[in-house]
């Protein structure tokens, strides 16, 4: 039992810092399109009008996936930070163009949201904060094995899970996800599973 | 009851009271000091004819169904809350649940309602929220799987319809316990007069499963499921896990899950016998089994990462498996309708075979380095891991691994000096909070910035777009014929738009006069019928059971055949002058034929 803890329990470096998972990104391109056109003239979209209105088109580099609409609005998801949403959203216009709609062009663009993970690497007791941040935490094991924490300011959802893992979404700005943690993390601390001495 | 000492006139303490009429008097100077008080005592009055009854009237805790009086109609807030009332009857009494259960519940409906909880909601979904919220806060045996077995909806519908309503009235609810439900779910399991003792047995093992952080997290009625199966075991009921599933209403995965999980703490090791008898408290809780998992799992990736050729012995082990549980499955399809006792042997062998091995290398391996060197030596094997793929971010996708995903975009920062501007996007991504919002001349810097250079993007983009017309054509061919009944029905309702608008501007040139409303109606069920005649007259078919295009060549096929047969006749039918009667009665029997296989054929 004691080699178990030990070897379960190594020497942890890592610097904590949330990693990006998923970006999701609104832009409009401010030309009416013809979706058709679009899924018969491009190898990675796929259209299905009896299922969903708008062309879903994929691209390889950054690995994303954009919703074409027919107002011309985009949304590309998928991306793994806003540069990369960026750019995605960039070679999609430029695909669209291509297929002739040259007055494409961008006149907004927007970070919708993001989530980002990281592992804390000990074990947290949910029911202490639960029962101490009543207020902005929601523990419901029937309906999810997570603790649900909703930050006000900067307004970010946390999901924190016992084995230490969290996930923090909602935010706008990469700046707003890390301050989000920032804030969590002597909470966390504050609520970590105390070894007891054997 | 009474509340006035002294009189607020005089000063005098002389008052007097008469529960009868409901009023306070001074003595004194004759002050009245309260009026129509409300008493809880019963008080009865005699009436002239000798007969007694109860004075004043009955007034509920909670304002029930009451009629705003003469030639008022009742406000809607007040007819949606007496539903709310006879709803919540109906569930509690379904649900078997105290009447003070049922008066609290509607004290919170009436939260519900003046918070507009109910606006957009189904009625059934929020008396079940405030119910539940009683009975959490009075802890009594029921979970939300019931009351969506009693409402016939899904759980989790109900779930974000309480959690959503627990949020709005800012309740604090205590976390639900698993020990509540264990009496509940093993009277369910005929354990006879021993129902009780299992039952402390099944508590002790909640209780312990709680130390080892096996609750966290879980759903109770899969920790009731696998105490209560313990605890049967050791007194000597065979319950089977089937029926343990069927009380507790979890997946029985769920269930063998909590047990493995179980039989992993120090606990799980023990015989019946001393874990009746063992003092718990004596052993150091585990950490839990998730977060094992996660440390393990982690484990053996730094191992194939620091190890070489670990990466390709897992790989290999892991086909090895996945191969070896293909072939038991194989097995045991061959086997379909075979005898029990081989195919329970091959779904276990299945079981034990998915089952991740507990990994005691990658363990040990971190307990004692082998070499002082190797925490360095994984810093530098890292290292090599992650330069590929800052080297090919342009590259393909494949060139992601897993986990290997640079942090932060920090794959870009190299990239920043290879694309020109990105400069207003900088500052943007250097922004602290939303508040700090940007200027509109950034903003159109920004977007200037998205729309320069994407000629530059071309080579990436070619790959994608289908340059061939004939490949263009063919994918639109396909693509008609797919969703050809979309594209009919859109084609129909473009052409039903279009005929109304040239209604609508007919109609406005013969002006509106007399009655428009019943015009316009009438008019409108007439075109409807012209406007599916005009949209495909093929529409007005017999039958939907025949094809109508192969009918159409067969009797085109019939009349050119009637056609060879008489040269000389001016039409299909040989109706002409030199028209031969045996000729005639051919072609009728060669239609009569062809008429029997197409039923109703409209042509004939």
């Amino acid at each position: 039992m004691e080699e178990r803890a030990l070897a379960i329990a190594p020497p942890r470096n890592v610097d904590l810092d949330p990693t990006l998972q998923n970006v999701v990104a609104t832009c409009d391109l401010a030309v009416p399109l013809d979706l058709k056109k679009i899924a018969m003239n491009a190898r990675n979209a796929e259209y299905n009008p009896r299922r969903f209105a708008a062309v879903i088109m994929r691209v390889r580099e950054p690995k994303t996936t954009a919703l074409i609409f027919k107002s011309g609005k985009i949304v590309v998801t998928g991306a793994k930070s806003e540069q990369q949403a960026r750019e995605a959203a960039r070679k999609y216009a430029r695909i669209i163009q291509k297929i002739g709609f040259e007055a494409a062009r961008f006149t907004k663009f927007t970070i919708q949201n993001m989530v980002a993970s990281v592992d804390v690497g000990f074990p947290i007791r949910l029911e202490g904060i639960s029962y101490k941040h009543g207020h902005n935490s929601s523990y419901e094991p029937e309906l999810f094995p997570g603790l649900i924490y909703r930050m006000a300011e900067p307004k970010v959802v946390l999901l924190i899970f016992v084995s230490g893992k969290v996930v923090l979404t909602g935010g706008k700005l990469v700046n707003e996800i890390n301050q989000a943690f920032q804030t969590i993390y002597p909470i966390l601390c504050d609520f970590k599973k105390q070894d007891v001495p054997a | 009851m009474s509340h006035v000492t002294y009189c607020t006139n005089c000063g005098c303490t002389d008052i007097e009271y008469d529960q009868q009429r409901g009023d306070a008097a001074c003595i004194n100077c004759g002050t009245v000091l309260e009026e129509n008080t409300i008493v809880n005592e019963v008080t009865f009055s005699q009436d002239a004819g000798g007969g007694s009854s109860v004075v004043g009237q009955f007034v509920a805790s909670t304002p029930g169904l009451q009629s705003s009086g003469l030639g008022f109609g009742k406000e809607s807030r007040e007819v949606a809350f007496s539903n709310g009332q006879r709803h919540i009857a109906q569930l509690a009494g379904a649900l078997r649940l105290a009447d003070h259960h049922q008066e609290a519940a509607q004290r919170l409906f009436m939260h519900a309602v003046h918070n507009n909880f109910i606006q957009g909601r189904r009625t059934q979904h929020v008396i079940a929220a405030c119910l539940y919220a009683v009975c959490r806060r009075e802890k009594t045996p029921h979970l939300l799987i019931d009351y969506s077995d009693v409402l016939q909806t899904n759980v989790y519908t109900l779930g974000s319809c309480f959690l959503k309503f627990v949020r709005l009235l800012s309740l604090t609810l205590p976390i639900i316990d698993p020990s509540l439900f264990i009496h509940r779910f093993a009277s369910k399991l005929e354990f006879g007069d021993k129902t009780h003792l299992v039952s402390m047995s099944a508590l002790r093992l909640v209780q312990q499963m709680k130390r080892d952080w096996i609750q966290t997290g879980r759903r109770p009625s899969g920790i009731c499921g696998a105490a209560l199966l313990i605890a049967a075991r050791v007194h000597g009921f065979f319950r089977t896990q089937r029926e343990v599933v069927r009380v507790v209403r979890i997946c029985e995965v769920t269930l063998r899950k909590r047990l493995t999980e179980f039989c992993e703490t120090p606990l799980g090791k023990l015989t019946a016998h001393e874990l009746e008898t063992c003092t718990l408290e004596s052993f150091v809780p585990a950490d839990p089994p998730c977060f094992t998992r996660a440390r393990e799992a982690e484990a053996a990736r730094q191992l194939r990462l620091t190890t070489p050729g670990e990466a390709e012995r897992q790989d290999k082990q892991a086909e090895l498996q996945g191969l070896k549980v293909l072939e038991l499955r194989d097995q045991l399809s061959e086997l379909g309708g075979a005898t029990q006792g081989r195919k329970r042997e091959l779904i276990e062998r299945i079981v034990d075979m998915t089952r991740p091995e507990p990994t005691e290398t990658p363990s040990l391996e971190f307990r004692v380095p082998a070499d002082p060197l190797a925490p360095l030596e994984a810093e530098m094997q890292r290292a090599l891991h992650t330069e590929p793929i800052l080297r090919h971010a342009g590259g393909a996708a494949e060139d992601y691994i897993d986990g290997e995903t640079p942090v932060m975009g920090e794959d870009f920062e190299a990239d920043k000096d290879a694309t020109p501007g990105y400069s207003a996007w900088l500052r943007h991504d250097n922004l602290l909070s939303r508040e700090e919002e940007m200027d509109e001349e950034t903003r159109e810097e920004m977007l200037e910035e998205m729309n320069a250079d994407l000629e530059q993007l071309d080579d990436e983009v070619e790959g994608y777009l289908i340059k061939d017309n004939e490949e263009v054509q063919m994918k639109t061919r396909v693509w008609e014929e797919m969703n050809r009944e979309y594209l009919e029905k859109q084609a129909a309702k473009a052409e039903e738009e279009r005929l109304a608008a040239e209604r609508a501007e007919q109609e406005g040139e013969e002006g509106q006069l007399g009655r428009p409303k019943q015009k316009k109606r009438g008019r409108k069920g007439e075109a409807k019928g012209s406007a599916e005649d005009g949209a495909d007259p093929r529409k007005k078919r017999i039958s939907s059971r025949i094809n109508y295009d192969v009918a159409a060549i067969l009797t085109q096929q019939a009349l050119e055949e009637d056609a060879a047969l008489m040269p000389d006749a001016p039409g299909p039918l040989g109706l002409g002058f030199q028209g031969n009667a045996d000729a005639f009665s051919e072609t009728l029997s060669v239609h009569s034929s062809m008429g029997h296989g197409t039923d109703d054929d409209p042509a004939y």
